[in-house]
């Protein structure tokens, strides 16, 4: 194997296994929610108009920051500490092997982009078609020239910034807020993402339901795509757990760390809850109605207690989430009542818990 | 060989290391100290993998101005070794051989002597402590680094690999003339290895037992 296939291997089946929440609500727009009549209007839009084109420059700025982001952090893990010997290769070697890395990691904006082109052609925009070539390869080169020089230099550990001390010491909370507070210090850009990505995928879904005669598991899918994005937030709370406060170290019950996981979790969600009760329609039954109130604080409880329960990595995760949503849109498409299969799923997440805190307090 | 006019490492606003006017010529180190002392810190350091302020040179080259050039004359392994878990040892081998200039030859006598070679095809996720350890000393004694540092080689590993790293720790010493620098908290007395000199991180500071 060369030295290629441990960095696609390493860096961009990581990526795109850690961000297969991401990807799996493209492709909830992209073949759900949009017909090929609205893509066909949508890229026409793009390649006749420079604003469309450069607002679409701008998402694809966001996905590169992101990839960007996402290399960073996995160079300086522990088990991926050794990839930093890519600086000791010769400067063309690096440029090339990245250059390749990031070029995959950018196909998605690639391939759009080459769809586009089509419709930049048809209308004869060359110019809007040569800006959109030209960023993409700029992008490109740029995240090569930025990983290059963050190889160069040694890991940094984030300081503690004047909004972190700011925020330790004005507020002093309850042990399931501690979560939440951690987020907004530390992982702000991911809470802000993932809450701004799922509020609009809840706002396209709800805005859909009313155009045409949909029944109300349209808004679970639509529910259950916008809890993806949100995903990586449950393993970081997760991560969160484990390495700062690990639950079976705390003198707590059972009872008590459910009841404490739930308000994290239902507080994580707030805002999603929030959006579906004000906008959800009177035609829904109560049964279903209260599930999809319900349906993402149980939902991550679950995927929680299953972390607990049978542990995972990063890498891997992305695959649990994607078995997980095969299998609830299954059970949405029978029409299962939605309070019952919350019911479910917290029996089974309250049980996984169980299990671990069983287990664990045993082996001490 | 390494001098350090002066260096000082903190995290947040923990001080761990503020160590001035520190130096040593090539040579077989040991250094010391109680658990959170600061001995891996000062490897991470030194090595190159982490911030700090101040400066570190290893023959009159600076960590600062010449980081890769810095770093292509030391290698470090850590004391519990982490790879991700879906590659194998050989993958590991091959990325860092390249980096290092390492050829084929030296990688299969480096998995002779620490008895790495039976598992190189094996996904690591799959190994013990002892053959995460190996696998990492494999990886800090590839091509010829003029210093090899080693974060508490020892522990994990059978009777039988620590007499072939004493032996391999001596080979390098006269083949490379390589500098080591081993960490440990525990009496290494009983391993036979020929320390020119003791040291010990104690305070923030590294002084030399008498």
């Amino acid at each position: 194997m060369n030295s290629l296939k441990v960095l696609i291997r390493s860096l961009v089946r990581t990526f795109y296994m850690t961000n297969i929440g991401f990807f799996l609500v493209v492709l909830y727009f992209a073949f759900f929610l949009m017909r090929a009549t609205e893509h066909i209007a949508l890229a026409t839009a793009i390649a006749t108009s420079l604003s469309l084109t450069l607002l679409t420059l701008l998402l694809w700025t966001v996905y590169w920051v992101k990839a960007i982001g996402f290399i960073y952090k996995t160079l300086n893990t522990g088990a991926y500490l050794f990839l930093r010997k890519l600086a000791l290769y010769s400067k063309v070697k690096q440029f090339l092997l990245l250059f390749v890395v990031l070029y995959i990691i950018g196909k998605p904006a690639w391939a759009y982009a080459v769809f586009i082109s089509f419709f930049n052609f048809r209308h004869e925009t060359y110019g809007l078609f040569m800006l959109m070539m030209t960023f993409l390869m700029a992008a490109n080169t740029f995240a090569v020239f930025a990983i290059m020089y963050q190889l160069k230099r040694p890991i940094r550990e984030p300081s503690l910034g004047l909004w972190h001390k700011f925020i330790s010491k004005k507020f002093s909370l309850p042990y399931p807020l501690w979560y939440i507070r951690h987020l907004f210090i530390h992982e702000p850009m991911l809470a802000f993402l993932s809450k701004t990505g799922s509020l609009l995928l809840l706002s396209a879904t709800f805005y859909l339901f009313e155009t045409d005669v949909y029944d109300w598991r349209l808004l679970g899918v639509g529910t259950l795509f916008s809890f993806t994005i949100n995903s990586m937030l449950i393993y970081n709370y997760y991560e969160f757990n484990i390495k700062n406060y690990w639950v079976c170290n705390l003198p707590r019950t059972h009872p008590q760390i459910t009841f404490s996981t739930l308000i994290t979790n239902a507080v994580l969600f707030l805002p999603e809850t929030l959006f579906i009760l004000f906008h959800l329609p009177q035609s829904v039954a109560f049964i279903n109605w209260g599930g999809l109130l319900l349906f993402q604080t149980i939902l991550s409880y679950f995927l929680f207690s299953s972390l607990f329960f049978k542990p995972i990595a990063k890498e891997y995760y992305g695959k649990r989430i994607f078995y997980l949503m095969v299998l609830l849109i299954f059970v949405l498409m029978y029409s299962s009542p939605l309070l019952i299969v919350n019911l479910i799923l917290f029996a089974f997440g309250s049980w996984a818990m169980g299990n671990y805190y069983k287990l664990s307090t045993n082996n001490q | 060989m390494i001098k350090i006019p002066q260096l000082s490492k903190s995290y947040g606003e923990f001080k761990v290391l503020n160590i001035q006017n520190f130096a040593i010529t090539k040579g077989l180190y040991w250094i010391q100290g109680v658990n959170g002392a600061g001995k891996s810190t000062f490897l991470k350091v030194i090595s190159g993998l982490i911030s700090f302020d101040g400066d570190s040179l290893i023959d009159d080259i600076s960590i600062k101005k010449s980081p890769i050039a810095y770093r292509k004359k030391i290698t470090y392994c850590e004391a519990e070794p982490e790879f991700p878990d879906f590659l194998t040892q050989k993958d590991l081998l091959h990325f860092v051989a390249k980096a290092r200039g390492a050829e084929q030859k030296q990688i299969n006598y480096l998995q002779t002597v620490l008895g790495t070679k039976a598992y190189e095809n094996q996904p690591v996720g799959s190994y013990s402590s002892g053959m995460l350890k190996k696998t990492g000393l494999l990886l800090a004694f590839l091509g010829k680094p003029s210093i090899i540092l080693l974060d508490e080689p020892f522990t994990a590993i059978d009777y039988q690999s620590v007499d072939n790293l004493i032996g391999l720790v001596k080979e390098y010493q006269a083949t490379y003339n390589s500098t080591f620098l081993v960490t440990s908290h525990i009496d290494t007395g009983h391993y036979h290895l020929p320390f020119d000199k003791v040291y010990k991180i104690e305070d923030k500071k590294i002084l030399e037992v008498e």
